[in-house]
């Protein structure tokens, strides 16, 4: 009976062991290989020429032909869109457009009499009857319109030659408006009048067709969104006219590159009109959509020569840890967040380790038992157990509102705020290290004259030493992890690598709050997934660093002591 | 740092207790002890297992002040001067009286350092001086050829009978006026044992020497006077050879006889 | 002797840092505030860090409400706020002798989102305040599937929330079956992930993962804010202590919106500039 109980439990035993190493691997395998993705990863030649530009980084040979090679395959493409846009034909249209307009108002301007009568008539009369003169007056005008807009000449171009029509119709209209006054002395209102019906029905049609124009070339601009997203700019004029880097640079990995291709060039949104007359938007696929056009030819060409415009190559991108970030996280690295962390880890240190360690010498060596002793003990034991937010409110209400240790939030206040929250582990650990320590110890050096504050330096602390330090150096891990404390009094969304004189003034990015800012806050969240992911691995590394740092420094403290 | 005037321990004595009490709380460990210690001598205290010797050896040099509620009545003195004076300097105190624990307790430092240890106390630096101290020490202890070459290596790396040696040194090296030692012994093999009997054999006539023990032939081996202990009272106290082949008191002689205890 | 000579040493260093930290304190701007303003505060970093090296700008994202308090507490130079102060903000601040002072740097309009799988595409402004009151609760009444609406909002410290409800709402009270998330952000992801959730953002916020509801006719976008026609719009601001005094780096700041990179830079955010 007693063996199949021992056995079972040895079962037991060892099928929780299990289950805690499958869960910790299942936990930590997906972030080290997402987050490994953050350094390593397929780029495309974008993220070359990313480096290049903004880093300075040199670009050997070989990468400098890709680039070279990639915008050779990107050449047709934009040969494409820019004879898509600017169709001849719309050019000879517009030019056929402008001189039956140039006739009409030289027709207009001999027809004299007409206009004279129809402008001696009162206000509302007036109106109507120019506007029925204007209205048979244009009708070759507007036949040759509509014409144009049903024919094949692409919307795009079809738009840019109406809208310089309009224009020209308006100031033509002024124009004639301005001419008669002069030779028929109209008066202000009998100008306005005829300034404003004389090319009524033709501008309205204009407004009409540009219209429905713009429907359809709201969809071309939105793929043309897609391919400047997906392989950046043009040309360098165009270049140079954006602001923002993540429109001056295409997808610059090839997980992001792919999803872009498919989210954004075969499938689009585009606006309709519902059955009810109200706007909606459908998502349609954009070969289906475009069929039969010069557009349909792009999308193809697009997804034939994908591989060859962007030049997928392994690569390792060790800037990830130490380049700052650009455009929100967009490029770049993480640079400042870590750095943020390590001043953050390693003040909270300096300033908790000094007052623990005195602390637990008091409370092991010196106290003595009784209401007080425990009061205080009672005191640590519950700051261990307070919420790190409300560490983090304190922060903000004390330390900053009240005492003003610094303007804004700061390294130094989020420093003291991490220093209390680690407190109380740190006092714990030191004074059971410090109970550890032999009592013949403490008898032998008192019995050779020591002094009680003498053999606690050079005997009991050196004794204690390597426990201490592995109970200082988890707490700088638990520091290091914290995100609440720092939220109110020291973590900020962006900001640069702090330099040494500027911590006692300035806030920092610091890891876990900007891990939660990007996940959660940032505009464009699903680009940014490989530096979410990178910054929790840094994060794990670096906690887990410090763990065996811990361990290693304790396993060589005994090793001395042996 | 004086007495009372009535009182004046004679100087030959290096130390005296006169009407000693001891108390943990309300336990009345012991009772009322009068005896001296001769100078230059060594003087054994015998007893059954809590008899209250090694409380009375630790009070010489104040160590039961680290046990809580303990308590002391009566006078202590050690070279005329009342070890339980409220302005004493109890530093100063151990660093003339120094001790031998029960188990060897060295430091976890090197051989060096361990002896080195109370001389830097004293505020000694220079290499030179440390140097012919720690080798003066350890020749005393008779350690000096076994360690000589490996001074540096840990200390806790030594057999147990090297460790009480080394601690001996340890407590040599800054010259105390008197030992104690509290069944310095008890823990080593009989090897180990009759080296620290030969060498408090050599000590004697430098130092006073008190050595609490449970063997009684170490006693009679090594002492010049032995006291005799029975439930925290100092029921004889006489010469070694006086006590061993005639003791006065029934008690002593059923104890050494080997009655009981 | 030695010891007093280290601690000397010590503070000598202690005091050089001090000094060499108060001299450095000029350069920099601190900014703190509404998350939907919070794209342009980094894009007009960027570009003012790319044009004056030297400068270290931060940025936190902690809501309208939190730029208020930071501002008048002293800590933050920027309040970027996505809705006008209150009076009792307007008040506190002036009680701690803060002035604020607003820039609008853009327009912003609220898209009201949908999961992209859901059937429903355009709503009134009534159904949508129908919705949020609790009034509707199931996405067949409006036309959609059969399916208990799942309604998002954002937390009453949030900007994008008081225009909402001010705007929407006309101030009644929001369904307590609601959820609530702290960012854009947040309530786009929530919206991706269910199928049958509502929630409101910024313009800005709007991309592939979920599919914005015409309001009234009118879908969002830069042409029918400008108009007009879409009916859920707000100004952007950015709230400082008195005006900030000319050349200093918060007047530079806060006057990019007036340039034409910085019209530029907000156009390209999907955010409306303020003047053309």
């Amino acid at each position: 009976m007693r063996n199949i109980l021992d056995r079972s439990f040895t079962i037991m035993a060892r099928a929780c062991l299990c289950l805690m190493a499958l869960t910790l691997l299942g936990f930590l395998l997906p972030i080290i290989y997402n987050g490994l993705g953050a350094v390593f990863f397929n780029a495309t030649v974008e993220h070359e020429k990313f480096l290049r530009e903004n880093l300075d980084y040199d670009i050997p040979q070989k990468k400098i032909e890709l680039i070279e090679r990639a915008d050779a395959a990107r050449a047709p493409l934009w040969k494409m869109i820019s004879s898509y846009e600017n169709s001849h034909g719309a050019a000879e249209s517009g030019k056929l457009l402008a001189q039956i307009r140039k006739d009409v108002f030289a027709s207009m301007r001999a027809d004299k009499e007409t206009l004279e009568k129809i402008l001696g008539l009162g206000g509302r009369e007036r109106a109507e009857k120019l506007r029925k003169y204007a209205e048979s007056a244009w009708k070759i005008y507007d036949l040759e319109a509509s014409r144009l807009a049903k024919s094949e000449i692409s919307p795009f171009a079809l738009d840019k030659a109406f809208k310089s029509e309009q224009t020209s119709l308006e100031s033509d209209a002024k124009k004639f408006a301005s001419d008669c006054d002069k030779t028929m002395k109209l008066g202000f209102s009998k100008r306005n009048s005829l300034r404003r019906n004389i090319c009524l029905p033709p501008l309205g049609l204009m407004k009409k067709l540009r219209a429905e124009i713009s429907l359809q070339n709201a969809a071309y601009f939105e793929l043309k969104n897609g391919i400047r997203e997906l392989l950046g700019p043009s040309d360098k004029t165009e270049k140079s006219k954006l602001n923002l880097l993540r429109q001056r640079y295409g997808q610059t990995r090839m997980d992001m590159a792919k999803k872009t291709l498919e989210e954004s060039i075969l499938h689009i949104n585009i606006k309709t009109k519902n059955s009810r007359g109200a706007e909606i938007s459908r998502r349609v696929a954009s070969k289906q959509y475009f069929k039969n056009s010069a557009v349909e030819d792009m999308i193809d060409y697009i997804e034939n020569n994908f591989d060859s415009m962007l030049k997928p190559h392994f690569t390792a991108y060790w800037g990830f840890f130490f380049d700052e970030p650009f455009d929100s996280n967009i490029f770049g690295g993480i640079w400042p967040m870590i750095c943020g962390t390590f001043y953050l880890t390693f003040g909270s240190m300096l300033i908790a380790a000094p007052l623990g360690i005195a602390a637990a010498i008091y409370f092991s060596e010196y106290a003595k038992e009784g209401r007080v002793i425990s009061l205080l003990r009672m005191c640590v034991g519950t700051l261990a157990g307070v919420p790190s937010i409300v560490f983090g409110l304190f922060g903000l209400a004390f330390l900053i509102n009240t005492l003003k240790v610094s303007e804004s939030k700061s390294v130094l206040a989020g420093a003291i705020t991490l220093a209390l929250l680690i407190l109380p582990t740190i006092i714990r650990a030191c004074e059971e290290a410090l109970k550890a320590v032999p009592q013949s110890y403490r008898e032998a050096a008192l019995g050779l004259g020591a002094g009680k504050w003498k053999a606690i330096c050079t005997v009991i602390l050196p004794a204690a030493l390597p426990s201490m330090l592995t109970g200082i150096i988890i707490s700088m891990g638990r520091a290091a992890g914290e995100t609440a404390p720092i939220i109110f009094t020291a973590a900020t969304s962006i900001g640069s690598a702090l330099a040494i004189s500027d911590i006692f003034t300035q806030p920092t990015p610091a890891l876990p709050w900007n891990i939660y800012n990007i996940c959660s806050e940032h505009e464009m969240a699903d680009r940014v997934g490989h530096v979410q992911y990178g910054m929790v691995l840094t994060l794990i590394g670096l906690v887990l660093a410090l763990n065996f740092a811990a361990i290693w420094m304790r396993a060589r403290l005994q090793n001395k002591v042996k | 740092m004086e007495m009372s005037p009535n009182y004046h321990p004679p100087k030959e004595f290096a130390i005296s207790a006169k009407d000693f009490s001891v108390f943990y709380g309300s336990f009345h460990a012991v009772k009322n002890v009068n005896m001296d210690f001769e100078r230059g001598k060594v003087t054994a205290i015998i007893g059954p297992s809590g008899c209250g010797k090694s409380t009375f050896l630790r009070c010489i040099n104040r160590m039961n002040d680290l046990v809580e509620n303990c308590r002391t009545e009566g006078l202590l003195a050690f070279d005329g001067i009342d070890i339980y004076h409220k302005r004493l300097d109890v530093a100063e105190l151990r660093r003339r009286i120094g001790m031998v624990f029960q188990r060897p307790n060295p430091f976890p430092k090197s051989i060096y350092e361990n002896v080195a240890y109370g001389v830097r106390l004293k505020g000694v630096r220079k290499k030179a001086i440390l140097d012919e101290i720690v080798e003066n020490s350890l020749r005393r202890a008779a350690l000096w050829d076994e360690v000589k070459d490996r001074l540096s290596s840990n200390a806790l790396g030594m057999s147990g009978g090297q460790q009480q040696r080394l601690c001996i040194a340890r407590a040599l090296a800054i010259k105390p006026c008197v030992l104690l030692m509290d069944e310095p012994c008890s823990a080593l093999d009989p090897k180990s044992t009759a080296r620290i009997e030969d060498l408090i054999a050599e000590l004697s006539g430098e130092y006073t020497i008190a050595i609490v023990t449970h063997n009684m032939q170490q006693a009679a081996r090594v002492s010049d006077n032995t006291a005799f202990f029975y439930e925290g009272r100092l029921v004889e106290f006489g010469t070694t050879s006086q006590i061993f082949t005639n003791p006065k008191n029934k008690a002593t002689n059923d104890y050494i006889t080997g009655r009981f205890g | 002797m030695k010891n007093l000579l280290k601690l000397t040493k010590i503070s000598a260093f202690a005091a050089c840092l001090m000094f060499v930290a108060y001299a450095e304190a000029e350069d920099k701007i601190v900014i703190d505030g509404s998350t939907t303003v919070g794209p342009i505060s980094k894009a007009f970093a960027d570009f003012y860090k790319e044009n004056n090296g030297g400068v270290n700008i931060t940025i936190s994202e902690s809501g309208s409400g939190n730029g208020v308090k930071s501002l008048m507490n002293g800590a933050c130079d920027i309040a970027n706020m996505s809705r006008f102060m209150k009076s009792s903000e307007f008040k506190a601040c002036a009680d701690k002798g803060i002035m604020p002072v607003a820039h609008v740097v853009a327009f912003d309009g609220l898209a009201v989102i949908v999961n992209p799988q859901n059937k429903v595409g355009a709503l009134t402004l009534a159904q949508i305040a129908d919705i949020y009151t609790g009034k509707i609760t199931n996405w067949k009444q409006v036309g959609g599937d059969d399916a208990e609406i799942v309604v998002i909002s954002r937390d009453t410290n949030s900007g994008t929330y008081e225009t909402f409800n001010e705007v929407a709402l006309k101030k009644q009270a929001i369904t307590p079956k609601a959820e609530y998330v702290g960012s854009n952000g947040q309530a786009r992801t929530r919206v991706n992930s269910t199928k049958n959730a509502i929630a409101y953002v910024g313009l800005g916020f709007v991309d592939n993962s979920v599919k914005a509801l015409s309001v009234n006719g009118t879908l969002p976008s830069a042409s029918s804010i400008v108009s007009g026609k879409y009916a859920i719009s707000r100004p952007l601001f950015m709230f400082t202590n008195a005006y900030p005094k000319m050349g200093s780096r918060v007047y530079d700041f806060v006057t990019l919106h007036l340039t034409k990179e910085g019209r530029e830079i907000v156009r390209e955010l999907g955010y409306i500039p303020v003047c053309e």
